[in-house]
Parts: structure tokens; sequence; C-alpha cells
């Protein structure tokens, strides 16, 4: 049966994206170890700096791979996922001065704060008149890509450009998705729309990034 | 004639069963469908290709160089921040303290509390019996000190109404140090004015 390459199945609870960024993709990275989030930041909120590292490197791939399409170069891609962080940190660190852990999710926080990051960068950029890094042509992002197949490159490209383009409500569930790789469950939760509703966005985005796509004539 | 549904129900599965988000119940339906349906079976290739090549390709390798030390700078921004709010939070500490000393000579004015003058205090003005080791009386005028000329040896002067001057000056409280954020003012005023009124006393004698 038909299926995209790498997607991971909505049924695997155990896929958390985790630690360095490898090649391949959220989906293969490990499940989170030793203390939870809860724990690292309780620790770093007693003094421990070592303990929001441990955070960072836990999560990091995840959020780089919300913050990184939007970014124009690799430096912008870093400094969009330290700003997360550190605005997940702030935001925590007032959360639970108040007392409030009840519904405290680190994980969903980061989520929302890159895809709210990743917007408003998304939206200087363009109106500074300067394309995001997968915006930028193949010949430019990707070089060796570009020599070994360069129609398949275009494509790929022209479907990118065409992610960016994308409503704002389509673009992030579509990107949660194929480029986080979160159910349609934590995308929902993340953007605070129902799932049912992150799943019709999703369908729609998908009908777009065809029809941009298809050659011109076609529907 | 089949009872099967149309195809154009099965559009939304179709797109999330390209992103192999479908499961259970859902999965089971759209499979069986796809088995009778080579129509359907490319729109989820089509879906699924196009969803392929949205995807952002892995990093390369200059790409991982820079996004490595993601969370060292993570940290390291923490630990400037933090350092920042540490210096903002002594400003402002210094500058509350600064404000509060200037207020210590209006608290009087604010809390209805009078300081006592020199002239409040009785002191000796009339001693009965000139011999050392008599008893002492004390009655009449207190004595004031008027610092109002500025010379280097205050004049003395009387004051009226020294009986109920004393009442006040002895049911007068000295203000709580606790209630004030820096009692050293008060403290060291009244301290001077203890010491010029035994300079005075001393130049009486």
């Amino acid at each position: 049966m038909a299926r995209t390459n790498g997607m991971p199945d909505d049924g695997d609870s155990t896929r958390r994206p985790a630690f360095r960024v490898l090649p391949g993709g959220a989906a293969r990275a490990s499940a989170g170890q030793g203390a939870t989030d809860d724990a690292l930041l309780a620790a770093f909120l007693v003094g421990d700096d070592d303990a929001f590292g441990d955070l960072v490197r836990r999560h990091e791939r995840l959020v780089l791979s919300i913050v990184r399409r939007y970014a124009r170069t690799p430096e912008d891609a870093r400094d969009l996922a330290q700003r997360t962080f550190l605005r997940a940190l702030e935001a925590a660190r007032r959360t639970l001065r108040r007392g409030e852990r009840e519904g405290f999710a680190f994980r969903r926080w980061l989520v929302r704060i890159a895809v709210n990051l990743a917007k408003n960068h998304l939206r200087d950029e363009l109106r500074l008149g300067r394309a995001p890094l997968e915006a930028i042509g193949p010949s430019e992002a990707h070089p060796a890509v570009a020599v070994e197949a360069l129609e398949e490159a275009e494509r790929a490209a022209a479907v990118r450009a065409a992610v960016v383009h994308l409503p704002r409500r389509m673009r992030e569930v579509l990107t949660l998705r194929v480029d986080a790789e979160l159910p349609f469950a934590e995308i929902a939760d993340a953007l605070g729309i129902s799932e049912n509703a992150a799943r019709v966005s999703f369908h729609h985005a998908t009908r777009k990034l065809r029809a941009a796509l298809a050659p011109e004539g076609q529907p | 004639m089949s009872s099967a549904p149309p195809c154009s129900e099965y559009d939304l599965l179709l797109s999330l069963h390209a992103a192999n988000a479908l499961r259970g119940e859902e999965r089971a339906r759209l499979e069986a469908h796809l088995a009778s349906c080579p129509a359907c079976r490319d729109d989820v290739e089509a879906s699924a290709e196009v969803l392929r090549l949205a995807r952002l390709p892995a990093p390369t390798p200059a790409e991982r160089r820079v996004l490595a030390d993601l969370p060292e700078r993570a940290v390291e921004a923490v630990r400037q921040g933090e350092r920042r709010r540490g210096v903002v939070r002594r400003i402002a500490l210094a500058m509350s303290a600064v404000a509060a000393l200037s207020l210590v000579p209006l608290l009087p004015f604010v809390t209805g509390t009078r300081r006592p003058q020199l002239g409040d205090l009785p002191r000796v003005s009339d001693v009965s019996g000139s011999h050392l080791g008599t008893a002492v009386e004390l009655r009449g005028p207190a004595l004031a000190l008027d610092r109002s000329t500025g010379g280097e040896h205050p004049q003395l002067a009387s004051a009226t109404g020294s009986g109920a001057v004393a009442v006040q000056a002895a049911s007068w409280q000295e203000p709580d140090p606790d209630d004030l954020w820096e009692d050293s003012t008060v403290l060291q005023s009244l301290g001077d004015l203890e010491e010029t009124t035994f300079a005075a006393e001393a130049a009486m004698q």
C-alpha cells in the first residue's frame, strides 16, 4: 500500500523526537531517557544550569524540525530554536512560580512557541523579500542533490515553495506532520484546534500542494 | 449495482493514509476500498509523492555543524539572562532603598508622629537648695535650644507650657525601627540633639 517513506505511524506511542540532529528525520529519534521534563525544569530552577542543557538536547530535533523550513540560513535556524527554548523556559518559570503544575507540558509549549516564532520569522522574511532556506532553489540549498537529480530537486523546490505560501493553518498542520512527524492529536493540542480540524487542514494542504505540482492546465 | 460508498467519501482518508496517519477501523475500511479501487490507489500514490517532496531533506553536514552547539548556546544565553536579571534586581533594590531614605524625614508628617524638640524635654531649670546632695525639684520652664543663630554656642531659651510638653515627651514613642526602611537618619538626629543639649548644659555650669 502506498505510503510516504519514513512517515511515522500514529499508533506508535514510543516515537519521540530527541537528542542530536542526525539525518533521517525525527522519526528515528530514540525515546526520552532519564529524568522527565518536569524534573529537569525543577532542577534548573533550583540552580542546575546543566539540566536545561539536557532539556534542550532532548527536544532540539523536534524544535529544529519545525523552524528549519522557515530559516534562511542554518544560523537563523539555530537562533530560532534557541529563542524557542528560552521562551518556553520563561513560560515554564512563570507557570511553576504560580504553582500551576496541572496541564503543564514543556513539549507542547515548545511546539506552540516554535510554530509562532517560525510564523513571525517567515512573515518578516517575506516582507523583506528574502526567501527561507527551503524556498531557495535546490542548486543553492543542496548542490549535491541538484547535480544528481536536477528534475527531482526542482519539483521538490516547487513543492516546498508552495508549502511556504500555504494558508497559515494548513502550513502549520502540514509541516508539523511531515517535518516534526507529530501525531494529529498532538498537532491539534499544540495548535489549539480539534483533531478533526487538523486532519481536514492537512487534507486541504495536500490537495493544494498537488495542484501546485501539477503541470499547467491540469487540475 | 454496488452498495459500496462512492470514492468521494474517502477523500480525507486518502490524504491521511498517504501520511501514514490512519489506524484501527479507519485504516481497515480504507484498505478494503483500495483493494478494489485503482483510482484511489493512484490518488494515495500521488499524495504520498507530493508529501515526500514537501518533506525537508536531512540537514547537510555544514548545517549540522552550525546546529551542533545549540544546547551549549542556549545554556549560555540562559546564564547571561540570569546575570542581567541579577543586575537589574540589584539596581532596583538600590533605587528602592534610596527612595525610602528620602522619605524618612517626611515620616512624622505622614504618620502624625511629632518628633520631640529639645524644648519639650524637662531640664533642670530651678534647683531648690544650694548644696550638693539636696533634693532637686523640677519645675518651671524647660530650657530650649535655639539653633537658628548658627553660632558656635547655642543660645538657651525658655519655653512655656513645660508640664504638657513633659507629658507629651514622656508619652512619645520612638519609632519602631522595623517600621522604617532605614532608621539611621532618625536615630542619628536624636543623638546629635542629645550631644548638643549636653554641651549646652555644660556651658551653663
